[in-house]
């Protein structure tokens, strides 16, 4: 398999707080959401991956080289939206595009020019003058426009309203359509994840918690909600996560199916993203 | 660099509409009151718009965005380099306006000595960045500005001991007059790109050196 991102044994370290031995792959070609509670490492991750801070140990590739290997070459094919970062207020849309068509040989006018008709945007517009949902997919469609292999994108669809984040999720899979392109992308809204990436990698307090395909997560995982009494009647059986409520336990089972044909009695509902992030945030790891 | 210096060039455009207005005022003020420090004044302020440009770098986190795009961090080092000697040059040039309309309208001047201001701006608001940039890049925009204040009440302080001091005026003055213009000014020059090439290596250093 193919790898445009690869991160091996990352760690990160600084005065409140370490990433510990991240290890992430990205498959050309995939959609891989970063899902992760605010303060997880998702954006010390992305940045790191960018070769914007230095870190203590691990190795990063990206498309098969690191980036001391030749880091502008290997930039000029990747697409950024990071989180905070962009163009000041005041710079208007047509001067944004004018500069980033300096910076990237394949930019592709046309298509700026298109899709920012489609998403009514004003190129005399000024940046500050821009929706919420304006600028986001302004972001998104300068990362996207000298037609880079890969998009690495730290939240982009934070704080905006369903429909523009659902014309933000049309966006990348405009991108992903021909299969040769890859994108990277963080987020704490995991319905936009559990929407169109293949893969999810969860981390929780600088460590990976879990890195598995979308389908696969979402067909064998489940969560049980039982009474405490029946929890202590179950004794000893396979869990990931385990949280107490109020009168209730609740655990992450691994294999929902084989579960369920051991404890019929017991109900094991289907798990949705946010119940597995809220369980490694929240519960206790088995 | 054609992008950066682009996005800079945008910059100053769009902040333009108040260094202009800010400049007629003090052309108007320096007329009226026959003042012409204010001229110099504005000129300085021109020659330091490297610092707004730092400013607005840190306002919007331009840094961390332009570094993720295909771009080295010596690039973006000369770029501030570059600009901030455009800027210097338009103080320069003007001084050389400003004190040639008020000598126009006034009857009054001499050229030579306007000349002479402007280059001086020219020449001060290099040495400043050239102390200012590595600072910049180092501390940010906003604790900077506290150095700069520090940084301009040293220089303050030299240029008062030497105008105070009968014997060290004099020595410069000696030294002056038996120097020809051409040699005068190759000493400037040359200290000149001295004092740039060692701050662009400090400032690429420290660059090189900072996280985003």
């Amino acid at each position: 398999m193919e790898l445009a991102v690869s991160v091996k044994n990352l760690v990160v370290e600084y005065d409140q707080f370490r990433l510990e031995n991240v290890n992430i792959e990205v498959p050309a070609g995939t959609i891989v959401g970063f899902v992760g509670e605010n303060g997880a490492g998702k954006t010390t991750t992305i940045i790191a991956i960018l070769n914007l801070i230095h870190y203590q140990k691990g190795e990063i590739k990206v498309f098969g080289k690191e980036m001391s290997e030749g880091e502008q070459e290997i930039k000029k094919r990747i697409g950024v939206d990071l989180d905070d970062s962009f163009f000041y207020d005041n710079f208007k849309v047509k001067e944004i595009c004018q500069v980033l068509r300096q910076m990237f040989p394949d930019w592709d006018q046309n298509f700026m020019d298109v899709h920012l008709k489609k998403a009514g945007i004003d190129p005399q517009k000024k940046f500050k003058e821009c929706s919420m949902g304006m600028k986001a997919k302004l972001k998104i469609l300068t990362a996207v426009a000298h037609q880079p292999e890969l998009l690495i994108l730290d939240e982009p669809t934070s704080g905006l309203d369903p429909v523009s984040r659902d014309d933000i999720l049309e966006l990348f899979l405009e991108f992903v359509q021909d299969e040769q392109h890859t994108i990277l992308f963080s987020s704490h809204i995991t319905t936009d994840i559990e929407k169109i990436a293949d893969y999810i990698i969860f981390i929780h307090e600088g460590q990976i918690e879990l890195n598995i395909e979308k389908d696969q997560l979402l067909d064998t995982y489940g969560l049980l909600k039982c009474s405490k009494q029946d929890a202590a009647d179950l004794a000893d059986f396979p869990y990931e996560y385990h949280q107490s409520i109020p009168y209730a336990e609740k655990f992450v089972i691994k294999d929902r199916q084989g579960f369920q044909k051991e404890f019929p009695d017991l109900t094991v509902e289907r798990i949705t993203i946010d119940e597995l992030l809220l369980m490694m945030s929240k519960g206790e790891r088995a | 660099m054609n992008a950066l210096l682009l996005k800079e060039f945008y910059l100053f455009r769009n902040n333009s509409k108040q260094l202009f207005l800010m400049l007629l005022l003090f052309l108007i003020i320096g007329i009226t009151t026959e003042s012409t420090v204010y001229f110099s004044t504005i000129s300085i302020v021109f020659c330091l718009q490297i610092m707004t440009s730092f400013s607005y770098d840190q306002y919007g986190n331009w840094t961390s965005y332009v570094l993720s795009l295909p771009l080295s961090r010596k690039k973006y080092v000369a770029s501030k380099y570059i600009f901030s000697f455009y800027c210097c040059l338009t103080g320069g040039l003007f001084c050389l306006m400003a004190y040639g309309i008020y000598g126009l309208i006034k009857e009054s001047g001499d050229w030579r000595e306007i000349f002479l201001l402007a280059g001086g701006i020219f020449v001060m608001g290099i040495l400043l960045s050239a102390v200012l940039i590595p600072i910049l890049l180092k501390f940010g925009a906003e604790k900077s500005r506290i150095i700069f204040y520090i940084v301009f009440g040293v220089l303050f302080g030299i240029f008062f001991v030497f105008a105070k001091n009968p014997d060290l005026a004099q020595f410069v003055q000696m030294i002056m007059k038996k120097s020809t213009w051409v040699i005068g000014s190759m000493t400037i020059a040359g200290t000149m790109i001295l004092l740039i090439l060692i701050s662009f290596s400090i400032s690429v250093k420290i660059f090189k050196e900072k996280e985003f």
